[in-house]
């Protein structure tokens, strides 16, 4: 009578255990899955951002600003000039 | 007492019962045989429908970079609402709700979306057995937010991609557009591919709810995303020129404008500007005629800017001196063939140099005779002229140069002044850089390559980049039509075009539209070739402006010429890029050799005196 009862607990107890295998297994691909999905809306999130950045800093945007504040920009001087050997430009590597 | 014996059971009763029971058993199997065989498909079709849903994962479309990384376009995800109105009536029911409570809800929806809450509701009960209806599109995540927190069953939300350009109309032309299929125009169209990416799917499996519960390996494939893309375009060169390129076009009411800035020692192309333009976000709000780029697909009879191109070889055959003295006897010149050719003004005779500096039609002329058609044509051929430069944009025309078997006694005289003959704006550009850069007729070319995850940029196949580039004429012929052209904005016909700063190269033109066979209107296409600073050229451009309004500039005293109404754009073109680039300050140009200032027309040192050393730049 022992051995038809530790029969039937022992496959009841691989039953349970191999059910709640899969329950794991299930719930574990339900978070991969939503973990996959939130890295798929943070990816998206920082794609929106990159172009509200590249709105706000674009020359045009960025001249747009200058003009509304009537910020008062001190023009760029050019660097001193440079000797150069005009009249042959063969002894000038910089001039071909 | 009797006692009654239970009734025999009827065999008649059994063998009924007996049949019942077979005739179901024989359905049974056969609707199993039946599941099983012919309906097994329907069947799991079916089982699929309620136990999975499938999604095409949408591939981002790559972005595309000017040379500094400043994003020119780019894609934003906004989400797509949908409604599953089956499932929704449904939940309704089984939650013991009543549907004045789900049109209560979905005014509340209504209002999100500001739409007509009576049409909604509308819908929905119209199409009750829908599974899917869709209900906005480009949805941002306010909206998004606010519609989960309804907590609707029923409702939800597909990502869906929108292109933007975050600088506006800036480098339309180069960009193009989307359709809704991809790229329209420009670089969109042209690397469609290499843009678009590949979608992928994921099938995902649900609870009765619709929950997405798990997706196995095989059932998820992931979109490859698009390339990023970068450009040798700088943004705010490209500012530059739209804005110097629009207030000249708007001060003399032209038709239209393009300026194209190359980096002559590559063939970079750092800017190309076309005018009127428009807004690649919205390419519906344009005309087909405005979203053409000009520049590449519009060619035209460049007047003066052609002369260069032709004096160069001269100089490096050997046909000429920059000395040699031509007997102008003008502003009248009759050729063999009793052709009548005249200049602007009347000289008696002029250097090479100054047949240059003056655009004198009359001794390009003579020269163009010397040289005969054969070397011209050549000379024409090797600087790009009649075939397309194989820059990465669509529809680029190749300009026209005929076969030289048809050309005429005519022809020399024409092609001298710069008729007979069409270029496109970018044409010019790259073969004005062949002074620029010592001889060599470089590759313009608007792509970098593609841009990968470390920041390191690769060329893409097929790159038009090369570092074997033809030499076309020989470097001392190329410096000197470099300094020749340097008297330009000094002494010549651009003089509006000098700068205090850096050392101009340049040449104006004023060429005629024509009208086809019915010869030439009185409307000129004004332009000016320049490159800066001498002593180092770092920029070409090619400024053109179309068909300026001559009565207009007659009205207001101003000049339709190429030194007037080209010219000065370009030379603020130029300033202002070379202060953005940081270049030195030109030292003084240096004066012509004495032999050559001993026979240029009313030559007077002072002239190349600067006002200002190192005057501000404007920015």
């Amino acid at each position: 009578m022992l051995k038809p009862l530790l029969c039937i607990l022992s496959i009841f107890g691989i039953a349970v255990g191999l059910l709640h295998l899969r329950q794991q297994r299930l719930n574990l691909m339900y978070q991969t899955n939503r973990l996959h999905n939130q890295i798929e809306s943070r990816q998206a999130e920082l794609w929106n951002q990159q172009l509200q950045i590249a709105i706000y800093t674009a020359p045009n945007a960025i001249q747009q600003t200058v003009g509304d504040h009537a910020l008062k920009m001190v023009p760029r001087s050019p660097l001193p000039a440079e000797s150069a050997n005009w009249l042959e430009p063969h002894n000038n590597p910089d001039a071909e | 007492m009797t006692q009654t014996s239970p009734p025999e059971p009827s065999a008649l009763r059994a063998a009924t019962l007996f049949v019942a029971l077979g005739v179901v058993g024989a359905m049974l199997i056969g609707r199993v045989a039946y599941l099983q065989t012919y309906g097994r498909e329907q069947t799991i079709r079916k089982a699929e429908r309620q136990q999975h849903m499938s999604m095409t994962l949408q591939a981002r479309r790559g972005c595309i970079f000017d040379r500094n990384g400043m994003l020119m376009a780019g894609t934003i995800e906004t989400r797509t609402l949908f409604l599953d109105c089956k499932f929704m009536q449904d939940a309704y029911q089984e939650d013991g709700k009543s549907l004045v409570q789900m049109d209560d809800d979905l005014r509340k929806l209504a209002d999100i979306l500001d739409k007509d809450a009576f049409e909604l509701s509308q819908l929905v009960s119209d199409k009750f057995e829908s599974r899917y209806i869709k209900l906005a599109e480009h949805l941002d995540d306010s909206a998004c937010s606010e519609i989960e927190k309804l907590d609707l069953p029923g409702v939800g939300f597909i990502p869906d991609h929108v292109r933007y350009y975050p600088m506006g109309s800036l480098g339309a032309h180069v960009l193009g557009g989307m359709g809704k299929d991809g790229g329209l125009e420009g670089l969109e169209l042209k690397y469609e591919k290499t843009l678009a990416g590949k979608n992928g799917y994921v099938r995902e499996l649900k609870d009765a709810r619709r929950r997405p519960i798990s997706v196995a390996a095989e059932d998820y494939l992931p979109p490859e995303h698009g390339q990023h893309v970068v450009l040798t375009l700088d943004a705010n060169i490209q500012m530059i020129a739209e804005q110097e390129l629009a207030t000249t076009c708007e001060s003399y009411r032209a038709q239209r404008g393009e300026a194209i800035i190359l980096d002559p020692q590559t063939g970079e192309i750092l800017a190309l500007a076309n005018w009127p333009t428009f807004n690649p976000q919205n390419l519906e709000d344009s005309l087909p005629t405005v979203r053409r780029n000009s520049a590449l697909v519009m060619p035209y009879e460049p007047g003066s800017t052609l002369k260069p191109f032709i004096v160069g070889p001269a100089l490096a055959a050997g046909t000429t001196r920059w000395g040699e003295v031509f007997p102008i006897h003008g502003p009248r010149w009759t050729t063999y063939y009793n052709r009548k050719v005249t200049d602007v003004h009347g000289y008696d005779q002029l250097a090479l140099w100054d047949v240059l500096v003056k655009s004198s039609n009359i001794g390009m002329s003579m020269l163009a005779e010397r040289m005969g058609n054969t070397a011209l044509h050549g000379a024409l051929r090797s600087f790009g002229f009649g075939k397309p430069s194989g820059i990465e944009l669509p529809g680029e025309d190749p300009g026209r140069l005929s076969p030289l078997k048809i050309w005429t006694k005519y022809s020399t005289e024409s092609i001298a002044q710069g008729y007979e003959m069409m270029v496109t704006p970018l044409q010019l550009a790259r073969a004005f850089s062949v002074y620029a850069n010592g001889g060599r007729l470089v590759n313009p070319h608007l792509l970098k390559g593609s841009l990968n995850v470390d920041g390191s940029v690769d060329a893409l196949p097929n790159s038009k980049q090369s570092s074997m580039l033809p030499q076309v004429i020989d470097a001392g012929a190329a410096a000197q039509v470099r300094r020749i052209l340097c008297d330009v904005p000094v002494r010549g016909t651009a003089t509006k075009a000098r700068s205090n700063t850096w050392n101009i190269f340049g040449k104006t033109g004023t060429a005629h539209v024509s009208a086809g066979k019915a010869g030439y209107e009185e409307k000129y296409t004004s332009s000016f070739l320049a490159g800066a600073p001498y002593e180092n050229p770092r920029v070409v451009i090619a400024f053109i402006i179309h068909e300026p309004d001559k009565a207009h500039c007659l009205a207001n005293g101003l000049s339709y010429y190429g030194g007037a109404v080209a010219a000065p754009g370009a030379s603020r073109v130029l300033e202002r890029t070379l202060a953005y680039l940081q270049v030195p300050a030109s030292p003084d140009l240096p004066l012509p050799p004495p032999d050559v200032a001993a026979v240029l027309y009313n030559f007077n040192a002072k002239q190349y005196e600067r006002k200002v050393a190192t005057a501000s730049v404007r920015e």
